[in-house]
């Protein structure tokens, strides 16, 4: 068994001024023990890479509030903090975290531009004012015009960006993206990284960034934490990352 | 010795060849003969005026009781899907009930338990100090609609089960994250996710129910029939063979329909693999992560209501079934007194002189047809030949048996065999072709590379794989050949019984104690010998 | 080569086991089949407690001829399964058929006339007329159809067939369906007697208060001595039984002013039955003092020998006052198609 253990006690982490903060978060699962804390700053995209199988999604789902915590038996409390409201206990869709995927998760009954108005429409926005949102959005993702289409027609890179625009269009303070690369081939994955990263320019969003990839953990990060074994083996800026850290 | 070994194999391959286009000429020469009165110069006394109202009749029936069969069925997939709780693996294994007892068993049991001085109203009345019995329906379309239903909602549950807890996740956690709580995402998300297993399940149960025959015949409405059972009038009872042909072709064209819906559907109905890195885990009931107090508290209450139903229309006629056979007036005794009855010994010998030959030539079918659609078809994409296995299901006992004695003008064990046969394979044929499907074509092309002849790769590789699968479908259609009545009864072999036919003479003539001991024993046969073919696999 | 060897021997041997399938008639009849004698009947005659089996049990120790009965299900259905047979018949004697179903035998020729020694020194003459005069059927018994009530229920006793469409016998009566059973076929005859043309009109009012049509006397009467509904049509003499069986009176045939139909059964030898000589001494054997002594008490019927003398609980419970209807056997038939529309609508 190994566990991931994040250290929030570094001097550079200690400077930082943090809009997302996840203290003493504490899962058990058959293979692997998550135990670890850490904060990221805000605007920022910090990217946690670690090989296959060690938690990397599960630590989102955690943070999603899609997971439940294991109890503890050391008194520490589990503690998630978004621009300095505590979000440990609220249901998923109210701690105003948006999430993009493996698998894209579009609904397939509905057309694409049902889909990026569903958030909108839960929060009782009129449904002509909400497709109105939605086209804009479809368009800041360079997807103008497919409103109309059906999940099933798109092509990976296609449902991803749908799948960003559905995110974005609520406007989250914070996202997860759960390796959202992985399923596309080489060129789209670039292409949809730097597409990544001008939207969180343009939204100002934080993001938290999960991959096996290192060239896209380099693509897309402003901070990179690399696990192994449980452990944080190293965090530092990209450039300063290179490939024979990894075993 | 190897060329014996060869000849053997083709002579085996021959024999099975020949079975199995046996087999398919026993169900089209039957069906062809059961239309053909159409055409007679005899004119019969024409329904036509009545036409509409028995159709529609059937078609309410069937309708109804599909209904019932999902209202109780999804929520109980629910249950069993998304939720933990004491008593939820013995609800799912209830998806063997209608597989594997006859539905004669059910009217039985229907009638012990719901007549007006059956165990439920005189319970009731005593309760509630009542001058009438509660519960009025069992003579009525209410009482079919009923039997049926809850003796089918274990398939409903089973497929939906299934379905629900594969569903992908990530379209929930999705819309969980844009805000949407539990009950818009089951309206928004889940129904959907699930409609195709739905009409999966609902649409065989239709029609089973469309077809229903024993218990509309045991205990049906006034005046309130369906095709099956005016098919049956009209063939074995007026003699007006050309109005049996007629609802006979109306019957099977309406059929055929709605099985061109479901080869439509099923396709759809692909289950999901839930993402690798989620266990499956279930809560407790009221105790799931997202849910509000509400729902929690409407989780209870939706269980106790469900449990209660099942309690009440499905496992106490069950039970009614043994409680019906030890409290007639020779108490437990009657099971003595029935097995050892020459009737009941004639009985068995019958249905063991037809039930292994029957499952015999149905695995044999089924092989060949799975085997030959393997080879032809790998990809599984010409629709018209995987549609045809579904045509027998399109087609009643009671036409089959009313063709069949049009043909043979008498009812002969072999012919019964055969018709059974015709009818049953299908039911072979998914399991064995699912096992074909599941060898990888390499090694079905490595064993072609490597094996002298292409009966060595079938005879060596091919068949021990599908061993289990086999076995399991032998035992079943052994299974549902025990409990056919229909078949029999429409054939009238002379001086021939089965359990099955048996049992309903008993009950058509209400010596119900006895009818009820021997649907027991027939029930505990059906599912030994159900539960043997599982244990195989 | 000696794979085709092996190919062709297969093919023989299935297309010998296909011939064995067939289901021709043998133009020689064997040894067995001459000393046994196949009568097509119904489940109560047949049954354990029916006289059946002590009728074949004596007659074979009479004759030397084994009885082997065939169940069809109630009277009516042994007519029709005569009739799929007819070009081919499997049974000797036809045992069952009644008033109403023998103009359908005769005009589809499925009996032999024989006439069964001593037969006029034992048929009343009225029961001879009722099967048509002839003798393809033999009478063996009789009785008058009634409504039996169970005395116990809370519902007052009908006096009418028109009683019968009040609201407070909704669901109070069991009737028998008349295409496959000969009481069902027989209540519609009174029905026919009673009302004349009028009678689409009573069963019009009477659906209400039917609880359910079972497919023969023997489901029917089961489910109203387990107390189903208080009312079910049988015969005037069914409730002899439950004062010798059970002591009891509790079971009343009611006797309605405006009169009774009457079923006479009979048994007639099949056209080109297989054992004439067998058929024949059974259906002498049948009118014989022996068998027609064994009637009363499992049959529960009258038997057709007049010279009879009937047990004492029918003198307790049978009605002997109830007035004989007479109706045009011909339009019963053709009633049973219309009824069974009307209760379907």
């Amino acid at each position: 068994m190994h566990s991931l253990h994040f250290d929030i006690l570094t001097g550079e982490e200690r400077n930082m001024t943090s809009c997302f903060s996840a203290e003493n978060l504490y899962r058990v699962w058959d293979s692997v023990t998550i135990d670890f804390s850490f904060a990221v700053e805000k605007g920022t995209m910090t990217v946690i890479a670690g090989r296959s199988g060690s938690g990397k999604s599960s630590v989102l789902r955690l943070i999603a509030g899609l997971e439940k915590f294991s109890p503890r038996t050391d008194g520490k409390k589990p503690v998630i903090t978004l621009n300095g409201n505590e979000i440990t206990d609220l249901a998923p869709g109210k701690r105003g975290i948006g999430m993009v995927f493996q698998n894209h998760a579009l609904f397939n009954h509905l057309s694409v531009a049902d889909n990026v108005a569903y958030g909108l429409r839960c929060k009782g926005v009129h449904a002509a004012e909400a497709r109105k949102r939605a086209e804009e959005y479809l368009s800041l993702v360079g997807l103008a015009g497919f409103g109309f289409r059906r999940p099933d027609t798109l092509s990976g890179g296609e449902a991803q960006r749908v799948s960003l625009a559905r995110t974005l269009i609520m406007k989250p303070p914070l996202v997860l993206f759960d390796e959202p690369l992985s399923a596309l081939d080489a060129p789209l994955r670039k292409k949809l990284a730097a597409d990544i990263r001008s939207s969180q320019k343009k939204e100002g969003f934080t993001g938290i960034f999960v991959t096996h990839d290192i060239a896209e953990a380099k693509a897309v990060a402003d901070r990179i934490i690399l696990m192994k074994a449980g452990r944080i083996q190293w965090q530092g800026k990209p450039e300063d990352f290179s490939e024979n850290m990894i075993d | 010795m190897t060329d014996r070994i060869h000849a053997a194999e083709y002579s085996a391959a021959a024999c099975a060849v020949i079975v199995s286009a046996c087999i398919c000429l026993a169900f089209l020469f039957p069906l062809a003969a059961a239309v053909l009165p159409l055409f007679s110069g005899k004119s019969g006394v024409s329904f036509y005026n009545n036409l509409f109202r028995i159709t529609g009749y059937t078609f309410k029936i069937a309708l109804g009781s599909t209904l019932i069969a999902a209202a109780v069925g999804i929520p109980a997939a629910f249950f069993t899907a998304n939720r933990s709780f004491p008593g939820r693996r013995f609800l799912l294994s209830l998806s063997a009930v209608p597989l594997c007892i006859p539905p004669l068993i059910i009217a039985l049991g229907f009638v012990g338990t719901f007549r007006m001085n059956g165990v439920i109203n005189v319970v009731l009345m005593k309760i509630l100090h009542l001058k009438n019995p509660p519960f009025t329906f069992l003579y009525s379309s209410a009482g079919v609609i009923t039997a049926q239903g809850f003796y089918n909602f274990p398939l409903v549950m089973a497929v939906v089960s299934a379905a629900w807890k594969n569903l992908p996740t990530d379209e929930r956690d999705a819309a969980r994250m844009l805000g949407a709580d539990e009950r818009h995402i089951f309206f928004t998300i889940t129904i959907h996710q699930l409609s195709p297993a739905v009409a999966a399940a609902c649409i065989p149960v239709f029609l089973y129910c469309f077809f229903s025959f024993m218990i509309v015949l045991l205990f049906g409405s006034i005046g309130g029939t369906t095709l099956e059972v005016e098919i049956y009038q009209a063939a074995r009872t007026t003699l007006d063979f050309k109005t049996a042909s007629e609802l006979a072709l109306i019957e099977t064209v309406f059929a055929l329909a709605v099985i061109f819906l479901y080869s439509k559907i099923k396709p759809a109905y692909v289950t999901g693999t839930p993402s690798a890195d989620h266990r499956y885990n279930r809560a407790k009931i009221g105790d799931a992560q997202y849910e509000s107090r509400s729902m929690k508290t409407a989780e209870y209450v939706s269980c106790i209501i469900l449990g209660t139903v099942i309690v009440l229309f499905f496992l106490s006629p069950l039970a009614g079934i043994l409680s019906g056979s030890i409290t007639g007036k020779d108490g437990a005794y009657v099971f003595i007194k029935i097995m050892s009855s020459s009737g009941f010994r004639n009985a068995l010998l019958g249905t063991l002189e037809t039930a292994p030959f029957s499952a015999l030539l149905c695995i044999i079918t089924a092989f060949v047809y799975a085997w030959t659609l393997r080879v032809r078809d790998p990809l599984g994409q010409n629709s018209l030949l995987q549609t045809l296995p579904m045509l027998p299901m399109a087609v009643s006992s009671v036409v089959m048996g009313y063709g069949m004695t049009l043909l043979v003008h008498c009812g002969t064990i072999p012919a019964l065999i055969t018709s059974q046969a015709a009818l049953a394979w299908p039911l072979a044929f998914r399991q064995i072709y699912a096992s074909l499907c599941a060898i990888p074509q390499d090694t079905l092309d490595t064993a072609e590379l490597l094996s002298d002849t292409p009966l060595d790769t079938l005879f060596r590789i091919v068949l021990p794989s599908c061993r289990e699968s086999i076995i399991s479908s032998f035992s079943f259609c052994f299974a549902v050949s025990m409990g056919d009545t229909t078949l029999p009864l429409v054939l009238s072999v002379p001086r021939f019984d089965t359990l099955a036919l048996y049992t309903y003479r008993l009950a058509s003539s209400y010596r119900f104690a006895a009818s009820c001991a021997c649907g027991t024993i027939l029930c505990i046969l059906c599912i030994l010998i159900f539960s043997l073919g599982k244990k195989e696999t | 080569m000696k794979k085709i060897n092996y190919i062709f021997l297969t093919l023989l041997s299935i297309y010998g086991s296909a011939a064995c399938i067939s289901c021709s008639r043998k133009n020689s009849v064997s040894a067995e089949r001459t000393k046994e004698v196949i009568v097509y009947t119904y489940d109560s005659f047949m049954g354990e407690w029916g006289p059946g089996v002590q009728i074949a049990k004596d007659f074979e120790t009479a004759t030397g001829f084994k009885v082997t009965y065939v169940n069809c299900g109630d009277g009516a259905q042994i007519l029709s399964k005569a009739l799929l047979e007819k070009e081919s018949p499997r049974s000797d004697v036809l045992l069952g058929l009644d008033n109403n179903l023998i103009d359908k035998a005769r005009s589809e020729k499925i009996l032999a006339e024989y006439k069964p020694k001593n037969a006029d020194n034992i048929i009343p003459e009225g029961l001879h007329k009722a099967l048509g005069k002839d003798w393809l059927l033999t009478p063996y018994d009789y009785s008058q159809f009634a409504l039996i009530y169970d005395t116990q229920s809370d519902v007052p006793a009908p006096e009418s067939l028109e009683d019968l469409t009040k609201p407070e016998y909704a669901k109070k009566v069991i009737l028998m369906d008349p295409r496959t059973s000969t009481p069902g076929l027989g209540f519609l005859a009174w029905t026919l007697a009673v009302f004349g043309d009028g009678y689409a009109r009573y069963w019009k009012a009477l659906k209400p208060s039917i609880l359910t049509m079972s497919p023969g006397w023997s489901a029917g009467y089961g489910l109203f001595t387990a107390g189903e509904a208080p009312l079910v049509i049988s015969y005037m003499t069914s409730p002899a039984y439950h004062v010798y069986a059970e002591k009891t009176t509790r079971y009343k045939a009611l006797v309605f002013a405006e009169g009774h139909v009457q079923q006479v059964e009979g048994a007639g030898i099949t056209r080109g039955a297989l054992n004439g000589k067998g058929a024949r001494a059974f259906m002498d054997y049948l009118i014989s003092d022996a068998a027609q002594n064994v009637i009363p008490l499992t049959q529960w019927m009258v038997p057709a020998d007049k010279n009879i003398t009937l047990p004492d609980c029918y003198k307790k419970v049978v009605p002997e006052d109830a007035k004989t209807l007479s109706y045009n056997t011909e339009k019963v038939s053709a009633a049973v198609n219309n009824i069974m529309n009307i209760l379907g609508n």
